[in-house]
């Protein structure tokens, strides 16, 4: 077990690395001058001259992707163009934001999305699985900013139970929670659904329900025990995704975290701010993924990892 | 199964009772909440170093920290603020400004001339790189020392704008000890002697500025003023519906009209020296003819894109700068003649059906790609097949200045933020201009700027802008638009906030009941 973490720790490095040459070759593909946005829009020539004099981008591209290497292995990501603070220290300061809603958004779809997809399956084709799997339905097709409009003005505007924006503390980050877990819990549903529906139809189900094991057992226990898998999966996939993906969702409910620091820093061209943060995020995920493996030996005694 | 759904429920209903009960924030009229002014941007504020500052938010902050030696009033005209008192030289190349003497920066030092020498010889050295060089550059020689509070600038040439720039949001006074012990992190932590200094700044999230109570002027009335980035404009406007926000800047046009019905919060519409044009390519056929730009001035009907896509809020502009610019004459705008504008493309050998590029930003002025979209409509209805591109902004501002940029036409505004007209032209109609999209190249055009620039009588000045601006209308570089007016909401118990028409928001006299 050891061995395997080391292992896959060693295989982040490369993985790593890929991400963060892909990114440093796309960000600087895309058209736009960083020196051009910082300086303004009614800046000189001369000005933006200064400024990109000033922010180093009068270097060629390998001497800049190499001294960005040289940073990361001192574990320095470098110092934000738009903001002149270090990357590490605008993530960190992030990073809180983007975390606690990321745990509270799975918590939800957890919650929502199984307890769903359990309704359904153990009555396939009833009127309660049809009105379940609909409902999903249209939490998968539902725009995530619109539910997130829908929320605030309800809750907000109309009941005025809760605030429309920002982080400050905890009550800020329900109606965002709500939103994202949600929409995430409808594709967990979806997939519970038949992950169940493939196991209980299997001989030990019928077994156990031969031997005059309660229903709820049946279920709780040998059922969805053994549907785990897949949906340890997508639990660990949107985990990784919320983290990445809350963009939306920062944005409409003005949440200081990175997914909309990522957009921010895209919208400058601010190219540290935007390598830091994606390889952050990067790790992240990777890291998730790596739990995620680890998770099913102990669901399944038999994935072993030797 | 019922029963765990039952729980579920309650709990969650539990949840957002008790978080109702226990909001502050949230709710109209958060009592005992005075003391605190929240006013909610579309972004945050880069830095708070003046002379580095090119965007309207951070300029905002910098004017509660930071006084200059000269600002404007309500009503944008130039009012001592540090210098009490000033003279020119009769040959107009040397201001002298008196100071008062009983300013402080907020760290107890004097504000004094050796501080306005600083504060200038550091922006004037272009060994420190700061973003706003050229603004002072260009003009100033150096700068004296003549007393404790007297200092005097000689200039290069007499520069007619010169006061206006030292009233500029960028002129505000450093503190020198606090530019010594800082370095480059002056944008960060910042000392001015302004009535607010900077109390909290996370970055995203808030920048909370407390008053100064020694504040020269008289100790400010709101004890904090909290700036917020909501990007969201329907965010926003929500905000200042629920009381979380007491100001919001901007109103997102779609929103005026239902705010105004709201009778807790009045909606500002405020002039706004910000026009919209859009550049027309005069270095490319079939441009190149002035006859085929006065067509598409023709062609375009800019009564409706005020009436209706702008809803009233802004204003077709008659010459081009609007009227809140030092040096406006009106010349009248071109009237909507889609026959004219037929006729003139035929007299300029332009054939029905040619392709031409129209380029936009979107999301970048109010209203910029809906706008575009209806001047597309305009123009194929004189016969043009035109192809619509919209940008994302970074893209847009790389593309455009291409020297081979592919565009016929392209989507632009400018809004002089010295509210002079030097800055309203020669950035962006002189030959050369950074700024100059049209490619235009006048030599009569930049003789007028030119001369306008540094001649000393504000009346000669005025006069060489009233033929620049017939010029221009008559070479129809542009497609003339409409001058923007500047939106913002405050709620019913704010008062004293307002606007320069250089969309600097001024929040410094703010007033809670």
């Amino acid at each position: 077990m050891l061995s395997y973490i080391i292992k896959r720790v060693l295989q982040m490095i490369p993985t790593l690395i890929g991400v963060s040459i892909a990114t440093f070759i796309l960000i600087h593909s895309v058209p736009g001058d960083p020196a051009r946005m910082i300086a303004g829009n009614e800046a000189s020539e001369e000005e933006v001259a200064l400024v990109r004099d000033r922010l180093g981008l009068n270097e060629p591209l390998h001497v800049q992707y190499g001294e960005y290497v040289m940073g990361l292995a001192k574990g320095d990501l470098g110092t934000s163009l738009r903001s002149d603070r270090p990357v590490l220290d605008e993530i960190v300061s992030r990073f809180p934001t983007t975390i606690l809603l990321t745990f509270i958004s799975v918590i939800i779809m957890i919650i929502v999305g199984l307890l769903a997809g359990i309704l359904s399956a153990t009555k396939p084709n009833s009127k309660r699985d049809n009105a379940t799997m609909m409902f999903s339905l249209f939490g998968i097709s539902m725009p995530i900013f619109w539910l997130g409009l829908m929320l605030i003005l309800i809750f907000s505007y109309y009941l005025q139970v809760l605030p429309s924006g920002g982080n400050d503390s905890f009550k800020y980050f329900i109606l965002p929670a709500v939103a994202l877990g949600l929409s995430s819990s409808a594709i967990l549903a979806r997939l519970s659904r038949s992950s169940i529906l493939e196991v209980i139809h299997q001989d030990f189900v019928r077994t156990a329900r031969a031997k005059g094991v309660k229903e709820k057992w049946v279920i709780y226990k040998h059922t969805l025990k053994n549907a785990l898998i897949p949906i340890i999966t997508i639990v660990g996939l949107e985990f990784g995704h919320l983290l990445g993906g809350a963009v939306l969702t920062e944005t409409v409910f003005s949440m200081n975290g990175i997914g909309r620091f990522i957009i921010q820093s895209i919208q400058f061209r601010d190219y540290p701010a935007i390598q830091g943060s994606i390889l952050f995020v990067a790790t992240i995920f990777v890291i998730v993924n790596l739990i995620v493996d680890l998770c099913y030996s102990l669901v399944d005694p038999r994935v072993r990892y030797d | 199964m019922k029963r765990l759904w039952s729980a579920v429920l309650l709990s969650l209903t539990l949840a957002v009772s008790a978080c109702g009960n226990t909001s502050d924030s949230t709710g109209a009229g958060a009592g005992g909440a005075s003391q605190e002014l929240v006013v909610a941007f579309s972004t945050e504020p880069v830095t708070l170093d003046p002379q580095d500052t090119s965007d309207g938010i951070s300029n905002n902050a910098n004017e509660l920290l930071y006084d200059k030696l000269v600002t404007l009033d309500k009503n944008n005209e130039i009012v001592p603020q540090l210098a009490k008192e000033w003279t020119t030289s009769p040959d107009g190349k040397k201001i002298t400004f008196k100071l008062r003497e009983d300013a402080k920066f907020q760290d107890g030092t004097p504000v004094n001339a050796e501080a306005v020498k600083f504060t200038f010889d550091r922006v004037l050295n272009k060994e420190n790189k700061l973003a706003r060089y050229s603004l002072y550059a260009e003009f100033i020689d150096k700068v004296t020392v003549d007393s404790e509070f007297q200092v005097s600038f000689d200039l290069k040439f007499p520069f007619g704008p010169a006061l206006i720039s030292f009233a500029h949001t960028n002129g505000g006074i450093h503190s020198p000890k606090n530019v010594q012990e800082k370095g480059k992190d002056v944008g960060k932590s910042p000392v001015g002697s302004g009535p607010y200094k900077l109390k909290e700044w996370t970055p995203g999230t808030k920048m909370v500025f407390e008053a100064n109570e020694a504040y020269w002027g008289g100790a400010p009335k709101i004890k904090t003023i909290t700036f917020k980035p909501v990007t969201e404009n329907s965010a926003r406007s929500i905000m200042l519906e629920t009381g979380e926000a007491d100001v919001i800047v901007p109103v997102v046009t779609s929103d005026v009209e239902r705010l105004k019905g709201n009778d807790k919060l009045k909606v500002m519409i405020e002039p706004s020296s910000r026009n919209l044009y859009i550049s027309i390519n005069t270095a490319k056929a079939p441009f190149d003819n002035v006859k085929a730009r006065q067509a598409l001035n023709y062609a375009v009907d800019k009564e409706t894109i005020v009436n209706k896509i702008m809803a009233g809020q802004a204003k077709v502009l008659d010459a081009a700068f609007g009227e809140k610019i030092w040096g406006h004459t009106s010349v009248g705008a071109y009237p909507y003649d889609p026959e004219k504008a037929k006729q003139l493309l035929a007299e300029a050998g332009v054939k029905p059906g040619t392709t031409i590029k129209l380029w936009t930003p979107e999301g970048r002025y109010l209203m910029d790609r809906q706008i575009a979209e209806y001047i597309q409509g305009n123009l194929q209805e004189v016969g043009l097949n035109v192809v619509f591109q919209k940008w994302e902004w970074g893209a847009f501002q790389e593309a455009i200045k291409s020297p081979d940029a592919e565009f016929n036409l392209a989507v632009n505004s400018w809004g002089a933020s010295t509210n002079d007209a030097d800055w309203a032209l020669r950035p962006i109609l002189k030959t050369g201009g950074a700024s100059n999209y049209a490619k235009f190249s006048n030599p009569a055009l930049d003789d007028m700027i030119d001369k306008a620039m540094k001649a000393s009588s504000q009346d000669e000045r005025k006069k060489l802008y009233s033929e620049a601006l017939a010029l221009i209308k008559e070479e129809a570089p542009w497609i003339f638009l409409v001058e923007y007016k500047q939106t913002s909401g405050v709620r019913n118990n704010v008062e004293g906030v307002y606007s320069w028409s250089n969309e600097r928001l001024i929040l410094r006299d703010a007033v809670k009941k």
